[in-house]
């Protein structure tokens, strides 16, 4: 019965995940968590294996439907590790608390901007050329970085990055973001499989349910009206803002 | 005149004007550049999901069988069987895109796809977890 219970978790999470190019794991440790009891040393490592899940069932729909642009996706996956690999080593230096804090209110700050009417883009049924390399390329190095830093997932900040700062249309952003979070992911799981934290038998049920769920989210994507996608990416992130500013929060009122 | 109109304030969906004919929407939805082997790339990861996948269901299909050594045996093999399929077909993903676009002349992005998979064979060597 518990393993059918992750199974339909899975589902969700990777219909979601596939949908916004955020994996998963954002929805999916909390309802391990919090939902499931489950504990978190468990849940993240398995929230990962999810993710690679996530990146490989839907990605193969997007690849192929040309929603996943593939060059955007390797100057930035490129920037995304890098980042990831320089927030490893600044992890001590760095003030994690007042980070989360000003993570939190970017976060929420672009959840409204995603609310917004967007300029009119004249790229809808023919190829879209990114712009703004610069800006995607460093910013996505700040995402790798970030997510190093604070265990988030890089798509609530590279979907809205690409989509405000590269002016990539939002499902191909979304479709590419998903593409990427494979690679950085299956590197973590390998992290955490040799140091013995990854869970094959709470993996199982879970990715199983994710493959089918990312399968029909990545269909579903291409039906679903942008508008609405949208206002689930922003939702997401105004969940992801209230979280970092309840962690930086506390943190900071407990050290005083 | 092909007169394109994305995305508009309002959400609603775009329309292409082509000689005063509405396309049906379907076709309206904004595509990535063409890579030429978007092919071959969505079998890689299709064929990775599915393998993965398929090891997980056998091995969850084993837990109805009664808990024996070899039926234990089978389903821990069955899991990193199946993530390893997993975890491999990303970064294998990674490699067959540069390789790609390196034989389309794309250099820059088969070096892009080579010094990440160095980035994260260094990480990985390393022991760090992002």
């Amino acid at each position: 019965m518990f393993s059918v219970l992750l199974a339909v978790t899975g589902v969700c999470a990777g219909a979601l995940g596939a949908m916004l190019g955020i994996g998963g794991g954002i929805v999916l440790v909390p309802l391990l968590v919090i939902g499931l009891g489950l504990p978190m040393a468990d849940a993240v490592p398995a929230s990962l294996m999810c993710v690679v899940a996530t990146s490989c069932g839907a990605a193969a729909n997007y690849v192929e439907h040309r929603l996943a642009d593939v060059r955007l996706a390797l100057s930035l996956e490129l920037a995304t590790i890098s980042g990831a690999i320089a927030g490893g080593f600044l992890a001590a230096l760095i003030a994690q608390a007042w980070l989360a804090v000003v993570f939190g209110v970017f976060v929420l700050v672009t959840s409204t901007q995603l609310l917004r009417p967007q300029p009119v883009l004249a790229t809808a049924g023919g190829p879209c050329e990114p712009v703004h390399y610069p800006i995607g390329v460093s910013g996505s190095f700040v995402a790798g970085g970030l997510s190093a830093l604070l265990g988030v997932g890089g798509g609530p900040l590279k979907v809205p990055l690409m989509v405000f700062g590269m002016r990539v249309p939002f499902k191909v952003a979304a479709a590419t973001s998903n593409l990427m979070l494979g690679v950085t992911a299956a590197a973590s799981v390998v992290g955490y499989a040799a140091r013995g934290h990854l869970r094959l038998s709470l993996v199982a049920p879970l990715v199983v349910g994710v493959l089918l769920g990312a399968a029909v989210g990545s269909r579903l994507s291409e039906y679903v009206p942008t508008r609405m996608l949208k206002r689930l990416f922003a939702l997401v992130l105004v969940l992801v803002g209230a979280q970092m500013l309840w962690r930086g929060g506390v943190t900071l009122w407990i050290n005083g | 005149m092909d007169q394109r109109v994305g995305e508009v304030s309002t959400g609603a969906v775009a329309a292409v004007v082509d000689a005063g004919e509405v396309q049906p929407a379907e076709e309206l939805i904004p595509r990535a550049r063409a890579l030429g082997g978007e092919r071959a790339l969505a079998v890689l990861l299709r064929a990775g999901g599915m393998l993965g996948g398929a090891c997980f269901v056998a091995s969850l299909s084993l837990r109805l069988l009664p808990e024996t050594q070899t039926v234990h045996v089978a389903m821990d093999l069955l899991q990193k069987g199946g993530a390893s399929f997993l975890i491999a077909t990303p970064v294998a993903r990674l490699g067959v895109a540069g390789a790609l676009l390196g034989l389309r002349g794309e250099y820059r992005y088969a070096a892009y796809a080579v010094i990440s998979l160095g980035l994260l064979a260094v990480a990985l060597g390393a022991g760090y977890v992002a």
